[in-house]
This record gives C-alpha cells, structure tokens and sequence, in this order.
C-alpha cells in the first residue's frame, strides 16, 4: 500500500507503539489501546532515550503531545492504523491497519532495535486503568513542587499531605503512599529541584 | 553542507523545529552572556528552559510558561496584532491591554497558582480566541499562502538545503538576499530550483480545484486523496498537487467534554472572587472550533485555459460527492 500522509520516523514509531500496545491488549479481556496509552508508552519512551521529534507539555494530568493527536490522524487516513471504537467521540480504540507494514517497512533499520523497548513499555502500562494513571501523573507534579521548595517538614510528608488536600476521599490512602513510595524506589522522581526539604 | 551565496533563509522555520531560540539564550556567546551580566547568573538558562517544552521546569514555573506558550500567550497576542497590521487585514484585532489588565491569578485544585482572567477581560479574551481562528483560516491557511509555503520549501530543497544551517549562517540571511537570489535563480528555466523560482517571482500558481471542510477528520482525508487519483486518472497531463493545512485555535476546557486530557482548565474570575472555567461562561467559546484542519487539491492548468479549470473542479466535486 503506498503511503501518502505519512512517513517519518516519528510516525513509524507511533506506529510500532499501537502494534506492540495492541498485541498486549488482545490478551486482557475488555482491553484497548487508547488515546492515553498512547501518549502514555510515547512519552516513556522518551524518558528511556529512544529518539524522537515529539514533545511532551507536562500537564497536571500527566504529559501531553499536541503533535502525536495528529499524527494518529493522518495514520489512519493512510490505514496504518485503524480506530475500532464504537464512540470515537468519546475514546478510540487503535489497531494497526493494512498499511502497517508499509510504514515500518520504510524505517526498519533504525526502528527495530527499539522494539524490545515498546513492547516492554506498552506490558509495563498496560495494567493501569486510567484512574491509576491519574494517580501517577498527580503525584509526580506535586513531589516535583515540593522537591523545589524549602521547607521544614520532610518531603514524603509534605507530598502526601497535599495529595489528600487536593483529592480527598478519591484515592485509598494505602495505594496512594504504595504508590509514591514505588515511585521514589524505582527513581521515576527526581531527587535535587532546589529545595532543601528531603 | 552546499553553500553558494546564501543558506537557508527559512530559518523563522528553523528555529520553530530546532529550538534555535534556545540556543541562542543558552549561548554565551550570544544572548546568554549579556541577559546572565544584566539580570543574574542562570537567568539566560532559565528563560531557554521556559520556551523549550520537553525542559525539567519545576511546577513553580509552571505559570510563567502559560504566559510564554499558554492559551493566552504574550507571543500569539504580539503576532496576531503585527500579522494582522502587516498583511493589511481586519481579523486579528482584539483589545490587548484590556486582556492583559484583566489577568490574575487563581489557585488550582492542587493548591499551584494558576493563570485566570477577571470576568471583565472576557470578551478581549474571546476576541483574541476568534482573531486566531480567523487569521489561520483568512491568512496563515489562505489557499495562495500555503501553495506559495510549498513552492518555497521546495525551492529550498532544490537548492540543497535540506538540513538546518549553523544558527550563525541563519542569522545572517535576510529578506532581501533571498529575493535578490530567486531573482537570479528564476532565470534558469532547466534546473528544478530555478521552475520554482520563476513560479514564485511570475506568480505563475497552481489552481484550486477542491478543499474539504474546515474541520476535516481521517476519513475526509482519505475521501480527498480518492478524489485525487480520479482526477490524475482523468487528467493524466495534468500535475496535482495535495496539500493539508493543520492549525490548533484552542485547547480550551468546555463543558461537555468527555476527557480532560490534552485540554486546559482555565478560570474566569467572578466580582465575587470565585472561579468558574472559561469554557462555562463564554457564550461563544463553545462554537469556536479547537483546530482547523483542510485538504485541499490544485491543478496546475494553465491561466488561459479557464474551460479546463472548470472542467477539473466539476469532477473533483463530482468525485467527492461520490465518495471519492
């Protein structure tokens, strides 16, 4: 199939991504590949230092690329990818199309040596329900404030306590300190921004 | 890298894709050296990171990035004004000082100062909303603007230059060197380089013969690239050329959204002093669309042959009705 909107690298990546995202969904019942798992996989991937032209805002809700909801779209005017949702308009439901081959096919030699990475990325997110992620994204911006800020009281405290001021109740107590405490364990936290407070 | 007289004098382009801004902050050499003696050690490095998206920029910085690359950014409300002034159109006038007296602050959900608006400034703030609209549909997007972009980027591609140039080379092209050397290059008619430099110096452009709607989505994309291959099908000595235009006007939060992702929140400021989202009180935000999104189809048929013209644009829209 030849390609007509399409055919960077970048693309190809995005590409890979919903390939690799896909075959791990095709394995959990009433799993699909959404918008935010694919911004989710792309933007790890980026923090592991896999190459790309995508970057990412980050929003209180997690990072965000305007340019990746574009691409998505000229991927499936080309049918490299399909969106089987039923309600687009509301979620979106990816799969690679027809056309797949054709773009991977054109980055092969500097793609493929990433692939291990995707699939590894797209396994490691695909157990979190959005709600999860939310939980991730907001307690990764509030320990990113209070790392910068000088203060007294210690910086797991103060973390903690301004997770639960700002959504009281919407989080069980226990998995949001299971979930920091993973957090600063596998170094996704930044240690030193300035403030004098761990 | 080729050189012959000038390199690539799109660098506006450049330093919009390689973060040339940047690196001009960060090197002391250039503007990092004078703005780190006049306003403090690590200030040129700080300001580079509040331009460049992907920077570690801590949350409390956050907020001075909503004024440098925010829905209601210092850069567009300049541009829209100077583009506006400078192309001698009407659309992109909004009252600025009102909009800028009218900004505050609010904290948000997590207790992070955020940028909002005193309910007075909404209106200028509407305005600026649909200045960007209509400057990307009357102006940046305008049919001849965009073929005029592909024949320059062309013209550039055929002249070499297909990697950025050093940020010094960059810097010292200009308007007039450029047009000086499209000139001379437009008279050599059996080169690549030098057809479309004579397409840009004549005005000798292509023809519109179909566009899809101003919002189109993946399945109006491929419909418009069905049409495109009836037409090179009936057309076989005609040249077509396939372009798409892709702007983003808003991200703003409204009410009936269903996800918040990739949306911004952003408050308006009651005589009471409490907050609401703009998206809730704009009577017209919610009719002003987030992106602007065309294909469009030209034909490059020539001026005198107008028959032809019609004849083409007849069947693209036949073609189209038809599904492609």
């Amino acid at each position: 199939m030849d390609l007509f909107f399409t055919g960077t690298r970048d693309q190809a990546l995005l590409a890979m991504a919903v390939q690799e995202a896909s075959l791990v969904a095709s394995t959990r019942p009433n799993a699909y590949v959404g918008r935010t798992a694919v911004q989710k996989i792309l933007y790890h991937l980026k923090v592991m230092g896999v190459s790309m032209n995508y970057s990412f805002e980050l929003y209180r809700y997690g990072p965000f690329c305007d340019a990746i909801i574009r691409d998505m779209e000229w991927l499936q005017a080309d049918s490299v990818v399909l969106d089987d949702s039923k309600h687009p308009d509301r979620y979106s439901a990816y799969k690679p199309g027809p056309a797949v081959d054709a773009l991977l096919g054109k980055h092969g030699a500097t793609l493929e040596k990433y692939r291990q990475k995707v699939r590894k990325v797209a396994a490691a997110l695909a157990p979190f329900d959005p709600k999860q992620m939310e939980l991730i994204a907001t307690l990764d911006y509030v320990h990113r404030w209070e790392a910068a800020t000088d203060a007294e009281t210690p910086l797991r405290e103060r973390v903690l306590a301004r997770f639960h001021k700002a959504k009281p109740g919407k989080f069980d107590l226990e998995e949001v300190e299971r979930t920091y405490d993973s957090m600063l364990a596998c170094q996704l936290l930044p240690e030193d921004l300035g403030g004098n407070g761990r | 890298m080729a050189t012959n007289g000038f390199d690539n004098p799109a660098w506006p382009t450049l330093i919009l894709r390689f973060g040339a801004t940047a690196e001009l902050l960060r090197r002391r050499d250039l503007l990092g050296g004078p703005i780190d003696e006049f306003f403090g050690a690590g200030t040129s490095q700080l300001v580079a990171n509040l331009i460049t998206r992907d920077s570690d920029l801590v949350p409390q910085l956050q907020v001075l990035r909503q004024i440098v690359t925010g829905q209601i950014d210092a850069d567009r409300t300049d541009y829209l004004l100077r583009d506006s002034h400078h192309c001698g159109v009407d659309y992109g006038r909004f009252d600025y000082q009102r909009l800028i007296e009218s900004l505050n602050l609010v904290e948000d959900e997590l207790g992070f100062p955020d940028l909002a608006l005193e309910r007075g400034g909404l209106h200028a703030f509407e305005a600026l909303i649909l200045a960007r609209y209509q400057m990307n549909t009357q102006v940046y997007y305008h049919r001849l603007r965009q073929l005029y972009d592909h024949y320059l980027v062309e013209y550039f591609k055929a002249a070499g230059y297909d990697e950025p140039p050093a940020l010094e080379d960059a810097l010292r092209q200009d308007d007039v060197g450029v047009t000086a050397q499209m000139a001379r290059d437009s008279a050599d008619l059996l080169t690549n380089r030098g057809s479309w430099a004579r397409r840009i110096m004549e005005r000798d452009h292509h023809w519109l013969v179909h566009e899809t709607g101003a919002s189109t989505n993946a399945i109006d994309l491929k419909r418009s690239r069905r049409v495109l291959n009836v037409l090179e099908k009936s057309f076989p000595g005609i040249g077509f050329l396939h372009l798409t235009a892709d702007a983003n006007i808003h991200k703003l939060l409204r009410p009936d959204d269903a996800s918040e992702e990739g949306l911004v929140r952003f408050s308006v400021i009651s005589r009471d002093g409490t907050a609401r989202q703009v998206g809730e009180e704009s009577q017209i935000l919610g009719y002003v669309p987030r992106k602007y999104q065309c294909a469009r189809i030209f034909a490059d048929s020539p001026r005198s042959n107008k028959a032809q013209r019609i004849e083409i644009t007849e069947q693209a829209a036949k073609a189209w009705m038809e599904g492609g």
